[in-house]
């Protein structure tokens, strides 16, 4: 009897239904020359380009709103290649198109991508290429002054703001272009008979509606553990707060347990992709899990995540170490000064004397100390 | 479901409903491989997508190790609905599906831009001497599509449609009338379904109407549907070459031309511009205003002058606000708006820029007698809410997330298990612009009137075991298709599609218990 009165309604009723929001799929591409020389035999950047751009296509396929972002990190700098707010993407289309105008003639990346193509891919396809090829000059030129950092973390938060920027933000006012196929469309809707100035001041309530949904996809070969792991974490709760999974293809040969905890952390999906010959197979299937439909599919994601942290001091990571009892900051030595490195409260001199005793008297007590993780 | 969704279902099911080889020659097309993919479920983009670079047949197991437990039922349909569009194909065993080559073949090529040069229309390289811009093909087609349906609200001193529009709403069953006079033809409660919709729903149904009537002329579908398709996919303000299209889809030019789809100055003339209407064809239709909203826009306009300062900035958004205690406001003087509130609202009163009613159990009971479904006045309300109330129900909305992210961050750097509920929570949050309260209660009043409710189905029953029953109940409550079951009498009771496959299931299982 009980089956009559709890199932037939809502089974029959509410239907779960996946909604067909439109996303924003943001592309980090760390292009530091030592990764990718490192896995010359396996694939060259050219490949991962294309696939990449492949990639992008088939996301604004889903969506006629879909929106996409590209920022390549390299060595020196962060950059965003799509959109790019000083350029007019409707110039670029029509010059292209006409051949040959002087400002892309030097250029040979045009002729990779087919004037024929849908207009949304190839606006995004040229620019990418364009600013790529003028990324990888930058960095043949400033080899000598290459400080090995990797710049991922800034990479990370650009693409962070600019999500935020894209969720809340009223889009008729952004300059930036992806938004602005968007905007001309409601605000042209607008001024189909209206006055354009009242319709812009005032559709901000009714964007904020729209739900946009957005992920983060991080393309990397670097091998050296040298991502910042302090602004990394910050980015991660705030990717947790806004709801936007950030996603890692990792090339190369190590696993980066900073990114792993980036994806866990986010719901995204961390992959190792150990040959990238197929990557765009990878790419359309691992990778091309929609936000909409994550709660839906098992995602491809290893559960086995080091939770390593790294000492605020060195930067290098550490397994066992002090933690500061205000802050909870952690290092693998006892700064010299006896003051906390982030929250700068004074340890006690005492409990710093009895820590570095030293290993040889009495090492078993020395370690429950330790454990306890009490300093100050 | 909201009208989005609806105008993808229906569009979903003319093209299912397509003979194979229409369907296939279809794919022949990239622009309509793209437009077709766009309309598809996310699900089954994201199927699609995975076997669109793979090689080899997907097993059906691997498909469904991909899948939660709990979305079994949503990889059904999506399955399903792939397969009737035969956009997957069994291989000989059943155990492996793959793409249909040439929707494979024509969708790679369009992803990777190695179409044929003219899939996207052929542009008009030539300046225009006539030149049109953008703001001008936004007026031209919002004043064409508006003269619809201020003629089907009977708004006064609107121009009458041409006879092909008559005869479209007509045959649609969207207004009826004896003779062909157009005084004659009066709206029919599908008429006013037909408003509540956004304008692509609307769009699309005139479309397959238009679609029904061109079989009947002999026309082929299969050139009618892809130059549809192509318009989606056309860019806006730029002119193409009539030259290029085959002679059906000159003949269409026309009649497009009558709905505000393009822009052709004389039927002469050799370029014909898509406007915002065909460009959008095959997207989301946030984008877009709602008609009535046009109508509003409309007004203004010809009232002029300070009035419409003032209107628009509240015309443009909608203009509903609903109580908890069932009241309604609408700042509103537009015909057409107040006559879609009269359906369902029992208004009250009427002031030079607002009406007010109430909600009540009659007049929600009457509109659904009419046919309007409580989604459907749902959505409505939604989408015209006043800015107030959307920006109240946001204001609310980010105060819970704040909370709860603000209660998982504590917990969430290092440990897994804390994140499980975290996302559960998330997920629990909806944006309501509407007081619950309200949504409810329209959804009640509906429930009330089906306490009955009929299926066509098949009845399992006399099963040897209890374990052999819980199996299959089991299953066929992850698919969706479960009606009724009883655990002590051993019997249960699915829909009549779910049927074959439950029994293809049993016969599975049947099998390998034997062996």
């Amino acid at each position: 009897m009980d089956a009559i009165s709890d199932r037939v309604f809502t089974e029959t009723t509410s239907t779960e239904t996946s909604n067909d929001d439109p996303s924003l799929l943001t592309v980090i591409l760390d292009v530091s020359p030592a990764g990718w020389y490192r896995i010359r035999d396996q694939t060259s950047i050219d490949e991962l380009a294309k696939s990449l751009l492949v990639f992008m296509n088939a996301h604004l396929s889903l969506n006629n709103s879909n929106q996409v972002a590209f920022i390549a990190s390299t060595p020196q700098k962060s950059k965003f290649l799509f959109p790019n707010p000083e350029i007019d993407y409707d110039e670029i289309r029509t010059s292209s198109s006409s051949s040959g105008s002087a400002s892309n003639q030097h250029q040979k990346t045009p002729t990779l991508v087919s004037k024929d193509m849908y207009r949304q891919f190839r606006v995004v396809d040229e620019a990418v290429l364009e600013e790529l090829n003028v990324v990888f000059d930058e960095i043949a030129n400033g080899i000598q002054d290459i400080n090995n950092n990797s710049t991922l973390s800034g990479a990370l938060s650009m693409a962070l703001t600019y999500t935020n920027r894209m969720l809340t933000l009223d889009q008729s006012i952004s300059t930036t272009t992806a938004s602005a196929i968007n905007s001309t469309t409601s605000m042209g809707a607008g001024s189909g008979s209206g006055n354009t100035a009242t319709n812009s001041s005032t559709s901000n309530p009714s964007n904020s509606i729209t739900s946009m949904k957005s992920r983060i996809l991080i393309v990397t070969a670097n091998d050296e553990d040298d991502v910042k792991y302090i602004p990394v974490m910050n980015s991660i709760f705030a990717a947790q707060k806004m709801r936007t999974s950030i996603d890692i293809a990792k090339l190369g040969f190590e696993d980066s347990s900073y990114l792993q905890q980036a994806a866990d952390a986010t719901n995204g999906i961390y992959f190792h992709v150990h040959d990238p010959r197929g990557i765009v197979q990878t790419l359309t299937s691992a990778f091309f899990i929609e936000p909409s439909i994550r709660p839906f599919i098992i995602l491809p994601t290893n559960s086995n995540v080091n939770y390593r942290a790294s000492c605020f001091v060195t930067g290098k990571s550490v397994d066992i170490g002090f933690v500061c009892s205000v802050c909870l900051c952690i290092m693998s030595k006892i700064p010299p000064s006896g003051k906390c490195p982030a929250c700068e409260s004074v340890f006690d001199e005492k409990i710093i004397a009895q820590l570095s005793k030293g290993p040889s008297v009495l090492s078993k007590k020395k370690r429950k100390i330790d454990t306890n993780g009490a300093a100050k | 479901m909201s009208s989005s969704n609806l105008f993808k279902a229906t569009v979903n099911e003319y093209l299912e409903g397509l003979p194979q080889p229409v369907q296939s020659k279809l794919y022949e097309a990239p622009a309509t491989c793209l437009a077709i993919f766009r309309l598809l479920t996310p699900m089954a983009k994201f199927y699609i997508m995975t076997m669109l670079f793979n090689d080899r047949p997907v097993a059906l197991r691997d498909l469904d190790r991909w899948c939660k437990p709990h979305a079994k039922k949503l990889q059904f349909d999506s399955l399903k609905r792939l397969t009737s569009l035969h956009l997957i194909e069994e291989d000989r065993g059943g155990n492996h599906i793959r793409l249909n080559p040439t929707f494979r073949q024509n969708f790679r090529n369009c992803l990777t831009g190695s179409q044929q040069s003219n899939a996207f229309g052929n542009l008009c390289t030539t300046t225009d001497k006539h030149r049109v811009d953008i703001s001008f093909l936004d007026n031209f087609a919002s004043s064409k599509w508006e003269t619809i349906l201020h003629f089907m609200v009977g708004t006064e001193a609107t121009a009458t449609p041409t006879t092909s529009v008559l005869s479209l709403l007509k045959s649609g069953g969207l207004m009826e009338g004896p003779g062909n006079s157009p005084q004659n033809l009066k709206i029919t409660n599908t008429g006013f379904q037909f408003l509540l919709q956004d304008v692509n729903a609307q769009i699309w149904t005139l479309l397959l109407q238009y679609l029904n009537l061109t079989q009947e002329l002999h026309m082929d579908p299969v050139d009618v549907l892809n130059f549809i398709f192509v318009l989606g996919s056309l860019e806006l303000g730029k002119s193409y070459l009539v030259s290029s299209l085959s002679a059906t889809q000159v003949s269409m030019l026309a009649d497009l031309r009558d709905y505000g789809l393009v822009y052709q100055r004389t039927d002469s003339s050799g370029r014909f511009y898509p406007t915002r209407l065909a460009t959008t064809l095959t997207s989301d239709s946030a984008a877009l205003k709602t008609p009535s909203m046009a109508i509003e826009q409309a007004l203004g306009a010809s009232d002029g002058g300070e009035e419409q300062q003032i209107d628009t900035p509240t015309g443009n958004q909608g203009t509903v606000i609903i109580e908890t205690n069932f009241k309604l406001y609408a700042y509103t003087n537009s015909p057409l708006e107040i006559a879609i509130l009269n359906l369902f609202v029992h208004l009250k009163s009427r002031f030079t820029n607002m009406v007010c009613g109430q909600i009540t159990r009659e007049s929600i009971r009457s509109a659904l007698y009419n046919g309007i479904t409580a989604d459907q006045i749902i959505k409505f309300l939604e989408t015209h809410a006043h800015p107030q109330m959307k920006l109240l129900a946001k204001e609310k909305l980010d105060k819970k997330i704040e909370f709860d992210t603000s209660h998982n961050i504590n917990t969430a750097g290092g440990a897994p298990q804390s994140k499980v509920s975290g996302e559960g929570n998330v997920a629990q949050h909806k944006l309501e612009i509407l007081p619950p309260t309200v949504v409810d209660q329209i959804k009640l009043w509906q429930l009330e009137l089906d306490r009955i409710q009929t299926f066509d189905g098949y009845l399992f029953k006399d099963f040897s075991n209890q374990q052999e029953f819980d199996t299959l109940s089991n299953y066929a409550s992850e698919v969706g298709v479960l009606v009724w079951s009883d655990k002590i009498k051993k019997k249960f009771f699915v829909t009549a599609e779910g049927m074959t496959q439950v029994a293809e299931f049993a016969n599975r299982k049947f099998q390998r218990n034997r062996q």
